[in-house]
């Protein structure tokens, strides 16, 4: 339901989700699983259940809730034979993926009847989100919108994965991170240090002033490293809560000029009661137009500015 | 809502699923080769003649008694046996839709006249399709006409019917529409691939 305030916004904004790899693998394992009906009987069905959606066949086999729904109407119960196979398909491409995150399918949950289709997507779609956020391209500039905390732990740590990243890492958060998701920032900027006087040119200003602090010590440049300084904001939505609505936009506006540096920059904002007094609908459309990547936490769908040079 | 992969309550195997099946059902055969459409046909029926029960294959004039006989001796059916117990009937029906009342009241009367010839009639079992062919919209508008009729008064049937349909044969233009609605009017599906092997499954 929260979500939803953000997904029309994109919509309007002509974001689209990007075509993912979770999306490749749904597909091959549905068609998999229903061509056991033989070649024939599947692609006739297929074409009927196309036809009566108005959709392509690839829109249908990737949209799992449809693909499932259809299959009932269709197959009635024997919709779960196709099923259970779809989901031993996707068992197989689950456990295949990076084994060492905590996301990772693992033998219990193998074991487990309640590991439904669904959550195995979800797991699939995440690991992929971090990968993404982990080799995040200089002079991009990522929304993340999230609910859970522990969803933005792992984003964050993607994003300033040493193995990965060599380069300065910055972060703007509540306090000092006590956890080691953060351990290879050596730049914290506290939300506090910036709010007082509450003047906008007084907060950019700051904020000038410690990105340029943080640029000298870019750790790849003197390495002759071409990895982009990264800067995160654990929850911008701290600003929005405690009324600096245009001080933000004003930042996430101006971080445009930022980015033309090998820079890239992960805007957290936690959605959770944030209600439409404080952060109205054109507001949001301000903020999200702002990036040219958008993430939702939800359901990890990662979306893209139709227009991404305009962004940069 | 997903079922879980250790469910062994579905054995979609069309073999196993033929051997466990309870009797009186209506069950649709798709197939894509005629060979392992045959298999399937003949394990129905001699699932059922090993129960003691009365088994009818039906075929239309252009298939050959004899032929069929040999494959089925060849699938391990003592068809002389069985001929003899008068428990194994393989008959030629004609196409009702030359049948002036119309193709359900057709096949019916053929169907009522096999069944009436059983001399102890029990628990039977039938292959059988009524439409010929249904690869023109107006014969699988009949046949599903005849399915229909029967699958809506299966309960007072009294036996098994194994229906078959070759998928390549069915009204290409809406082919999808059409094998939905017979399964619409199933209890169970089976459908085998080219290579042989297939699933099935209760559809309710």
């Amino acid at each position: 339901m929260q979500f939803q305030r953000y997904l029309n916004v994109l919509d309007e904004l002509g974001y689209f989700p990007l075509s993912s790899k979770t999306e490749e693998i749904l597909y091959d394992a549905a068609r998999k699983s229903i061509e056991r009906l033989g070649e024939s009987a599947s692609k006739a069905l297929l074409d009927h259940i196309c036809s009566i959606n108005e959709l392509s066949e690839k829109e249908l086999l990737t949209n799992y809730d449809l693909f499932e729904k259809s299959l009932y109407r269709v197959l009635r119960k024997g919709a779960e034979v196709i099923l259970r196979d779809l989901k031993r398909e996707l068992l197989v491409q689950a456990v295949l993926i990076d084994p060492n995150t905590d996301l990772s399918i693992r033998i219990s949950d193998i074991r487990n009847p309640g590991l439904a289709i669904g959550d195995i997507l979800k797991r699939i779609r995440a690991v992929e989100t971090l990968e993404f956020v982990r080799k995040t391209p200089s002079h991009t500039h990522i929304a993340f919108l999230y609910t859970n905390d522990n969803s933005k732990n792992n984003i964050l740590a993607a994003f300033f994965d040493t193995k990965i990243n060599s380069a300065a890492k910055g972060l703007f958060s509540f306090k000092k991170p006590a956890n080691n998701y953060v351990s290879g920032v050596e730049n914290i900027i506290l939300y506090e240090l910036l709010q007082e006087p509450r003047e906008y040119e007084v907060v950019v200003n700051r904020l000038a002033d410690w990105l340029a602090k943080l640029n000298p010590g870019n750790k790849s440049q003197q390495n002759n490293d071409d990895s982009p300084t990264r800067i995160a904001d654990e929850d911008a939505m701290w600003w929005v809560r405690n009324g600096f609505v245009s001080q933000i936009l004003g930042i996430e506006k101006s971080m445009v000029r930022y980015l033309q540096d090998n820079m890239s920059v992960l805007c957290g904002y936690n959605i959770s009661n944030v209600s439409k007094g404080h952060f109205d609908r054109e507001s949001i459309s301000t903020l999200i137009s702002t990036h040219d990547h958008v993430i939702l936490d939800e359901s990890s769908v990662m979306f893209r500015a139709a227009n991404m040079r305009g962004k940069i | 809502m997903t079922p879980p992969i250790w469910e062994d309550s579905i054995n979609p195997n069309p073999l196993k699923f033929l051997d466990t099946i309870d009797d009186f059902k209506h069950i649709v055969l798709f197939y894509e080769e005629p060979e392992s459409g045959r298999m399937i046909q003949f394990r129905f029926i001699k699932n059922g003649l090993s129960k003691g029960q009365h088994c009818i294959y039906t075929t239309h004039k252009d298939m050959d008694i004899p032929l069929i006989e040999n494959e089925m001796t060849n699938s391990d059916i003592d068809v002389e046996g069985y001929k003899k117990t008068n428990l194994l009937h393989i008959c030629q029906i004609p196409d009702p839709r030359s049948f002036r009342e119309g193709s359900v009241k057709g096949y019916d009367k053929f169907v009522k006249g096999i069944l009436a010839d059983l001399k102890h009639p029990s628990i039977f079992r039938i292959v059988s399709r009524a439409i010929p062919e249904v690869n023109r919209e107006e014969q699988i508008v009949d046949e599903l006409d005849v399915e229909r009729t029967y699958h809506s008064t299966f309960d007072s049937f009294g036996g098994s019917l194994l229906c078959s349909y070759s998928v390549e044969e069915i009204e290409p233009r809406n082919r999808g529409k059409w094998i939905v609605e017979l399964l619409q009017n199933h209890h169970s599906a089976i459908f085998l691939r080219k290579s042989g092997d297939g699933i099935a499954f209760n559809l309710e």
